[in-house]
């Protein structure tokens, strides 16, 4: 039993010491690590993939290109909890010596930033952005698309539409129930009927309610949820005779049957272009692509930021990094340009989708 | 050096929440499935307490514990009724319940946006703000519980406790009222979780509810199997186990592509092995 526990205690402390060389041996140039915390398994598993699809996307591109640095990858596993997350940073962050991080959505962020700040480290987090929302800290960015801006396109395409009820379904997971909530009393003021429903995350069956809404005269559903909720709700709505032409998804994001989502207009944070959806689903097999467009426009940031930041060192400080970004004001971006505030936000504008055979076609 | 005081900074936090949930599990025999909850309890009394009341650290520490041991002994009166699967069944019940409210009491716990910028302990105008002093901390908490474990063990209480988990009918026949015992070792159990989940929040900076669901307590309950039932040191081995064991496989080397998933398989299989050839644990007195 004792050197069971020692051979424990020595396999961390020895991993744990192991240290990787700084440059690549290939051709000498400079390493940047960069340090992905996404959940790779799990419930969230889809949308890990995604994001890091588009991370490995952007690295495969950018070395075809002559740059100053090499980019390396480095992945860990938060299984989508907050104590996977912690961990995960410090091992990136303290034994990796990564000189970036990058998380998804907000909770996770909120978790690496202090640990970012701490060691002066660069830290990306892609996600909704709401007005207010403080930011993570000195070194930390937030990088997605604003609720306002998503929901102006949204009662945009509403309107549009004619449509003069509609029900919001959504999960009370994240700010997806914040957000709806915002989209309720926009959509009151234009004087469309609307009754919003958040159910906890894990709940299946939601024909009771449809039949509810059915009953209260709701022609119109606007669906906010996550795989496999999206899935399941968009079934048993289709199950009660609801034309799919009425069906909003917001799709953060869509499960994976997308068959289902034939004839939906679907909302989201920056996806990217059509060409860029069809390379990233086709390349990695992926029919669930959120996350993707973020992660790949973050890589690209941080590339622009390292490539063009002048320094006397190997490699540029965080905050003359951080500066360059701040004073750079806008990347070009798939989906759009990114646009930085002052308070560390770098905004990307929605993306407005639709399915056609089964495939996401991108409308605007 | 920095990665492994953040290790055992988790360490001694999951070293807590074994601990007591193996005064209630491991030494009473009452399979409780609702410690998740009393961890999160206490995690929010500090966050709260922290961040929108401007109590200190210490202060929300013991508001957790109170909370917790009201809380355990209206619930745990409702348990002492029962006893094995029921047991099990309705202590997942009660963490189901907290694990929605935390969801969406929103204008307390803010809801599934959680609550971020939770400050460190201070005392005298010294803030534990760097891990080494953090865990120093942590370690003296975790030591204080080990050492409220070990007297209970050897105590005519713990000694009751342990009668009752053998054979409750027969410990009634002796004169002991055993609802009593349950309830007090329930409480107690629930308000040193308290602390637990108040250094977690303090650590982690950032809480939400997804951190203490029903799939938390069973962590908890794997630990405790894994350790050893009843055994304050197979508490303590079954969380630095289950704690640096992932951690271990995140350093072997996998394919990226597939690394996650092979991780968690390895995981998955270790504990499997452990089990078929230590069924009672690492440490364990005592065998469900």
């Amino acid at each position: 039993m004792k050197k069971f526990l020692l051979s424990i205690l020595m396999a961390t402390a020895l991993t744990a010491c192991g240290e990787k060389a700084e440059t690549s041996k290939e051709n000498e140039k400079p390493v940047v690590k960069i340090g992905a915390i996404l959940p790779l398994t799990g419930n969230s598993a889809s949308l890990g993939e995604a994001c890091k699809s588009g991370l490995l996307k952007a690295q495969r591109e950018n070395k075809s290109q002559n740059l100053k640095y090499d980019y390396e990858l480095i992945f860990e596993n938060n299984l989508g909890t907050t104590s996977a997350t912690a961990q995960a940073a410090n091992k990136l962050v303290y034994q990796d010596k990564v000189d970036v991080v990058i998380t998804f959505l907000n909770g996770m962020g909120y978790v690496v930033a202090p640990i970012s700040e701490n060691k002066d480290i660069l830290h990306f987090c892609g996600t909704f952005q709401k007005a207010d929302l403080k930011p993570l800290g000195k070194t930390s960015f937030v990088q997605g698309t604003s609720i306002e801006e998503l929901q102006s396109k949204i009662i945009e395409v509403i309107k549009s539409k004619n449509i003069s009820d509609i029900a919001i379904i959504s999960v009370n997971f994240s700010n997806a129930a914040q957000m709806m909530e915002i989209l309720e009393s926009k959509l009151k003021k234009e004087n469309i009927r609307t009754s919003l429903n958040v159910f906890n995350p894990g709940e299946r069956d939601f024909r009771i309610l449809i039949e509810k809404l059915k009953k209260e005269g709701f022609t119109h559903y606007y669906v906010s949820a996550f795989p496999p909720e999206t899935d399941i709700i968009v079934k048993q709505l289709h199950d009660a005779n609801i034309e799919n032409q009425y069906i909003l998804g917001q799709g953060i994001d869509l499960g994976n049957n997308n068959d289902l989502y034939n004839g939906i207009t679907c909302f989201s944070l920056t996806l990217g272009s059509q060409k860029f959806i069809d390379e990233v689903s086709q390349e990695y097999d992926l029919t669930n692509i959120y996350g993707a467009g973020v992660n790949y426009n973050i890589f690209n940031l941080i590339v622009n930021s390292y490539e063009n930041t002048p320094s006397e060192n190997i490699k540029p400080s965080t905050n003359d990094l951080i500066n360059y970004i701040k004073n750079t004001k806008k990347f070009e971006c798939i989906g759009g340009n990114c646009v930085v505030s002052d308070n560390n936000l770098i905004k990307t504008p929605p993306t407005l989708r639709t399915y056609k055979d089964g495939k996401p076609l991108v409308l605007e | 050096m920095e990665y492994l005081i953040n290790l055992a900074i988790l360490f001694g936090i999951y070293s807590m929440l074994a601990l007591s949930l193996n005064l209630v599990v491991g030494m009473s025999g009452l399979v409780s499935l609702a410690q998740a909850a009393f961890y999160g309890i206490g995690a929010y009394a500090t966050a709260i307490g922290m961040t929108s009341l401007g109590l200190g650290f210490f202060t929300t520490i013991l508001l957790g514990m109170v909370i917790n041991a009201v809380i355990a002994f209206v619930v745990g009166k409702i348990l002492a009724r029962f006893q094995g699967d029921i047991y099990a069944i309705v202590s997942a019940g009660l963490s189901i319940i907290v694990f929605s409210i935390l969801l969406n009491w929103k204008s307390v716990t803010n809801g599934p946006l959680g609550i971020f910028g939770i400050g460190k302990p201070e005392i005298a105008g010294y803030t534990f703000y760097s891990n080494s002093a953090f865990l120093l901390l942590t370690l003296v908490f975790t030591l204080v519980i080990f050492a409220i474990y070990w007297w209970i063990d050897r105590s005519s209480f713990g000694r009751v406790l342990k009668a009752l988990r053998e054979d409750e009918k027969l410990t009634q026949i002796m004169g002991y009222k055993t609802k009593y015992y349950k309830s007090v070792i329930f409480v107690l159990s629930a308000a040193l979780s308290g602390i637990a989940g108040s250094f977690f929040a303090s650590y982690i900076a950032f809480i939400d509810p997804s951190t203490f669901q029903l799939k938390e307590g069973i962590f908890l309950f794997t630990i405790i199997i894994v350790g050893g039932l009843s055994s304050a040191r197979g508490s303590v081995i079954g969380a630095l186990i289950l704690i640096s064991l992932p951690e271990i496989l995140r350093f072997i080397g996998l394919p990226y592509e597939t690394a996650a998933q092979m991780q968690q398989i390895i995981y998955g299989a270790m504990l499997l092995l452990m089990m078929i050839f230590k069924p009672q644990g690492l440490f364990g007195n005592y065998r469900m």
